[in-house]
This record gives C-alpha cells, structure tokens and sequence, in this order.
C-alpha cells in the first residue's frame, strides 16, 4: 500500500509507492511528508539533519536509505562517551608506533610519521584520496604498507565519486562539549590534523549529514542553531501495518498475514501507550517488526498463550515491568 | 544541489529564504514544516484591520493634530545638562458623542441559562502567555554549571609524552601507556532533592533542577531521590510501586538540593545531627558530594568538615567558580 504523500521533494527522487525496497543489506524505508521535508532542505542548505525519535525508529536507517536513494559513498560513526574529536578526524596510532620502535630493525628504520595518521570519519569525507594514503603519496604509502580501504560502502556511480552521505549516530551519548566541536568540520568543511596541518575538502563535494539523537540528553544550543530538525513520531496501527507490509512484501499467506499484523500493530499501539502511562520506554517500530516476524514463524497469533511469552521478551524486555503493567489496570 | 558556504553561523533568515524559495512546498502544512524544521514557529494570525469608517469610533485619529516636537536647549554650559521638559499634555477632541446606551427591558425573574454554565474561553479571545520563569540556574548557564560540578576524572585518550618519554629514555617499556586524565560525566550522579517544609518556595525550582541535570547528563545516568529533611532516607520513585532507598554503596557524586533547614534564618548553627550524618557518610565512603543551597553563604550553617562543595544555588553562580572549588574533576571508586 503506498503511503500518502504531498510533498514532492526536488532535490531527489522518492522510490515509488514512497517506500525503498529492500536493497542487498539495506532494509525497507517507509519515507512520509515530514522526512521528505526535512531531507530537501538539508540538500538544498547544505545543513547537517538531526534527527531526532525514540530507539528503534528509523532514524539511522534513514541515511542507508537516502545513501541508497541518492546512490552516494555512505559512511558512518556511532558516538559513545569516549568518542573525542580526534577521532572522527585524525590521530596517531601512537600504540602502533612505540611497537614499531621497539621492534623494527635499523635496516627497515621507522616509518614517517604521517603513516602512523588514523584518518577519521570527516577525513573520509572531505577527501578520500589522501585519506586512503593517510596524507602522503601513494608509492610512500605502498612503500610502508600504509594504504587504507575506504571504511563506508563507496558509490558505484563515478559522477558521485565526491558526494557522501554522513551518519554521525547517538550524539547524544557524546560528552556534552563534543557536539561544539563538530561544528568546524560541519561549518567549514575543513579540520586540523594533530601535525598542524589542514585538511580541506575537494571543491565540488557535497554531503548530507545525518544526526542521530534518541533524546537522552541535551545537546548544546550552539550547535542545534546549525541543524534541521526533524522528529520521527511514533506511528499509529496503519503506519505500522503500511511499514511492515513493506518489510514483508510477500507472505506466503497474505490474508493470515494481513490480520497478524493488524492484531500485533494494535497489540503495539496499546503496550505503547501503558508504557507511556507509566513512564518507561515503549516499544518501537523496529521492536513490533520483531515480534510480527516471531509470530510469522512460529504460526503463533495474539491470543496464543505463547504470545504473552514474547510480549514479555521482545516488546516489553523488563520481567518486573509486565508486573506493573498487569497491576496498573 | 548542497551549498559549499563556508563559515556559515546559526541558521537564519537566509535558510528559511532559501528553503521557501527553492523548494517545491504547495501547502500550508508544507510551509509549517519548513519553519518548524529550520526551527521557526509558524504563526498564522493576521492583525486585526483596523476600520476608520465606522461610525462607532470613540476616537477618530484623522481629526488629532500631531503633537509638536521638543526641541533641546542649546544654551546649556558644558557638563550641564537641563532637567527633563514636562510632557506634553494630550489634546482631546471637542466632541459631543452620541450616547450608545440603550434602555434595558425589566429584569427577568427567572435566571438567564448563561449564569450557570462554566466559563468557556470566546473563540476571537486569545489565552494569556505566562512568563517563563526563571530558573536559579539560568538555561544558559546551566551545562557549564552543572558539567563542572559532577564531571569525574577517567583515564584519556591522549598520551602523556613527557612521562613516557621518561620510561623510554631509563630503558623501560611502561606496561601500559601513560595517558592524560580526562573527565567525563558518563558515570552520572545521584540528585538528592529536598522536599521539606522549609523548601516549600524551591519546590518549582527543583523541579527545574532535576530536568537541567537529565538534560545534561542524560536521564538513564541520572537517580533522583527525594527527602524531607533526613537526606540519608531519600527514596527514588523510578518504580511508581515501590520506592528504592538511597544507598552508599553507589559511589557517583551526589548534587543535594536543599537548604540545610536554615528557612530563612539569619543564625549561624551548626548544621542538624542528621546532616552531619548524611556528611560524615559520605565521606567516609569517598562520595563526591556537592550541595545547592538557594540562600547565600551568610546564611549557611557550621559544617566542620571540608568534604562537601557548598554551592550557592543562584544566577551569579558561574561555572568557574565551581571548577575552582572541584578541581579537575571528582575521583571515584569505579
């Protein structure tokens, strides 16, 4: 069933029915009027995209899926608490050089120091050809085995050779000061390494930055003043039925499946709401895609009592919350 | 397609220009998207026109001469200024207005249906936007505050040249690298919330306190407690069933909100057994442990000991401040 859409976006093209297939490893994405939206004023600004929702609802497969839609090098990092600067631009493996001073011979010497550069996600970015050669040339850098494989899925369309699709996932796991520090290379596309010098990148790039945030914490004004928003809202029964009609385009007994889903959809839509009720996290779109799959399998329906089994371990994930919200009733 | 401008600052007029402009928008709930994603609000109110041809005007503007300029003295000495002229008084029309009252028809005896209805709000009155209130810790200051009141050392990233350079030139391989500390706030803390009489003009405000903290630190890191003047039987409602007691075997700094029982007090006392309890515990289980007091430090108690970091709970309270009073960050059994 395609979803309803009024918006026609110009800077790319929706799939039809406004839904990707799937694609090799890349799952089905569901696009409506607010993502389509948002994206092209992300294209047409050239502003970072923080996307924002609840676990399990789409956000990071919403760059695989533009990635796929615009058909550019797609590259990704997920942030963590110990997630610095230098990390997703450039650092020395300062390991790998003490172990090579210590056990190089004097015949083999030691190696330059821009071979022992770990280029970061942004490097990729803004210049892959001296990423991959960790900023020298490409006979010094086969001369000390220092080559490096692109890290993303590279595009397989030449004109998009310098077009990427950034996913910068769960800043908000960050330290709170490292969402400012991005604001160089997002600002000015270009970064520092640790020896002083800048890398900068090529003139005709184009990115799309996606942010991911689940909301855990807040980020700096500073740096949401610099990005488009956009919320991915929880979607009622027939969203969730359109999504996993599109997830699973073909059953084997597509009436059965039709009613499973509907039946596991209002089962969500319920459960989310007692979770909201009582303050816990609700399950999500990708834990109802879950238990429908489950429940396809094991031709289990609703009202089987091994049904109360997997509500307890796919959608509600907490022994002592079934508890309350048996006793909430 | 994407625009290479670099330097670019906080999104502006020029984006939502750009966005309007450029994209392909046909509704009004297109157009609402577009603001709201570039972080505008959208209004769609109109101003009311205003109608100069009725003839119910009380004040017609058209027959008021306009009022006549001040001018300044221009003989005043040097470093005088003249005191301020008096304003100027305003003109009224000389009109007669028709008088509008109309003679009202004999009260009814009965009630009219209208006087036992509820209040409902007309649908051209539109509803009074409270002030936002003002937190003691303002949104602008607040991550800093906060960052440097509860971040804990950890061990970093970046190597510690100097020191290995030591190991290096004695001849030893260190077994591990040395490395500069860092701090982080990924530990959390525990908020201890005072919610006694004598906190009963704070109570919005560490409302407000436990948001800032969840916001900073992220709410799954955050436990907040809640007590009336013992903190040391503070209880944590996560479960609305059951609460949880405050326990020292959790070694992550403590933010107390509270006002240590002073109610305004101008007297010095000691501070309370109970506290002096809830100190000494802290203590002596290593617990960084800092307090938000909402009055200044002339009304704070006598509290012999230096472990807890008293902290005025005020807008003039900066993040400097605190990071003097902390140092490089809390140390903490992990």
């Amino acid at each position: 069933m395609p979803t309803e859409m009024t918006y026609i976006p110009k800077h790319f093209k929706l799939p039809p029915n406004n839904a990707l297939p799937r694609t090799g490893n890349i799952e089905p994405y569901v696009f409506n009027d607010n993502i389509a939206i948002a994206v092209d004023i992300a294209l047409a600004t050239g502003r970072p995209l923080l996307v924002a929702g609840a676990p399990g609802s789409g956000k990071s497969r919403l760059a695989e899926a533009m990635a796929t839609l615009l058909e550019w090098n797609y590259l990704h990092t997920t942030m963590t608490s110990r997630t610095r600067l230098e990390d997703l631009t450039a650092d020395y493996d300062h390991l790998l050089r003490m172990h090579d001073a210590q056990t190089r011979s004097k015949e083999e010497g030691m190696k330059p120091d821009w071979a022992y550069l770990k280029p970061g996600i942004f490097w990729w970015v803004f210049n892959c050809a001296t990423a991959s050669v960790r900023g020298g040339t490409a006979e010094e850098a086969e001369k000390h085995n220092a080559a490096l494989d692109y890290p993303g899925l590279p595009t397989q369309v030449e004109a998009n050779r310098n077009k990427t699709v950034l996913l910068i996932d769960e800043i908000d796991k960050a330290e709170p000061d490292l969402p400012n520090d991005l604001l160089e290379p997002l600002d000015r596309y270009r970064f520092t390494r640790p020896d002083g010098k800048q890398v900068d990148a090529v003139k005709d790039l184009e990115i799309l930055t996606i942010i991911t945030t689940n909301r855990e914490r807040e980020l700096p004004a500073a740096f949401m003043r610099r990005c488009v928003g956009l919320v991915l809202e929880a979607p009622d029964v027939d969203k969730l039925v359109n999504i996993a009609e599109h997830h699973f385009p073909k059953p084997k007994d597509a009436d059965a499946f039709s009613k499973l889903t509907r039946a596991v959809a209002d089962k969500t839509i319920s459960l989310q709401e007692q979770a909201n009720s009582l303050n816990r996290r609700p399950p999500s779109t990708s834990e109802f895609l879950d238990a429908l799959k489950t429940c396809d399998k094991l031709k289990i329906d609703v009202e089987h009592e091994a049904w109360q089994l997997i509500e307890q371990s796919i959608l509600i994930k907490d022994l002592s919350d079934k508890n309350d919200a048996t006793n909430a009733e | 397609m994407t625009q290479r401008t670099p330097n670019k600052t906080d999104i502006g007029l020029s984006d939502l220009l750009i966005a309007l402009a450029d994209l392909p928008w046909q509704t009004e709930a297109h157009k609402k998207a577009i603001f709201h994603a570039l972080g505008f609000a959208w209004q769609d109110s109109k101003p009311d026109a205003i109608d100069s041809s009725s003839p119910r005007q009380i004040f017609d503007r058209n027959r008021y001469q306009q009022r006549p300029s001040i001018k300044s003295v221009s003989n005043t000495p040097p470093g005088f200024s003249p005191p301020p002229p008096p304003p100027v008084p305003i003109e009224l029309p000389q009109l007669i207005l028709n008088s509008q009252l109309k003679v009202l028809d004999a009260v009814p005896e009965e009630a009219p249906e209208w006087l036992n209805q509820d209040n409902v709000l007309l649908a051209d009155e539109k509803p009074q936007v409270k002030a936002a209130r003002a937190n003691l810790f303002p949104n602008l200051t607040h991550r800093g505050i906060l960052s440097a009141a509860l971040r804990v050392q950890k061990r970093g990233k970046d190597v510690d040249i100097p020191r290995l350079i030591k190991h290096v030139t004695k001849g030893q391989i260190p077994k591990i690298v040395p490395t500069h500390t860092a701090v982080t706030l990924e530990r959390g803390c525990q908020l201890l919330l005072d919610y006694s009489d004598s906190m009963v003009p704070f109570w919005e405000d560490l409302t407000a306190l436990a948001d800032q903290v969840q916001n900073v630190l992220g709410k799954e890191r955050v436990k907040i407690y809640e007590f009336d003047q013992d903190p040391t039987a503070g209880q944590c409602w996560d479960n609305p069933l059951a609460a949880e007691p405050w326990r020292t075997d959790d070694t992550r700094p403590v933010l107390v909100a509270s006002d240590l029982g002073i109610n305004g007090g101008r007297v010095r006392w000691p501070v309370g057994a109970t506290w002096r309890r809830f100190i000494v515990l802290c203590s002596q289980k290593q617990i960084p442990l800092i307090v938000l007091i909402p009055w200044r430090s002339a009304y704070w108690p006598e509290i012999h000991s230096s472990h807890p970091i008293m902290v005025h709970w005020n807008p003039h309270t900066t993040a400097t401040m605190i990071k003097k009073r902390v140092g490089a960050g809390h140390q903490i059994q992990s």
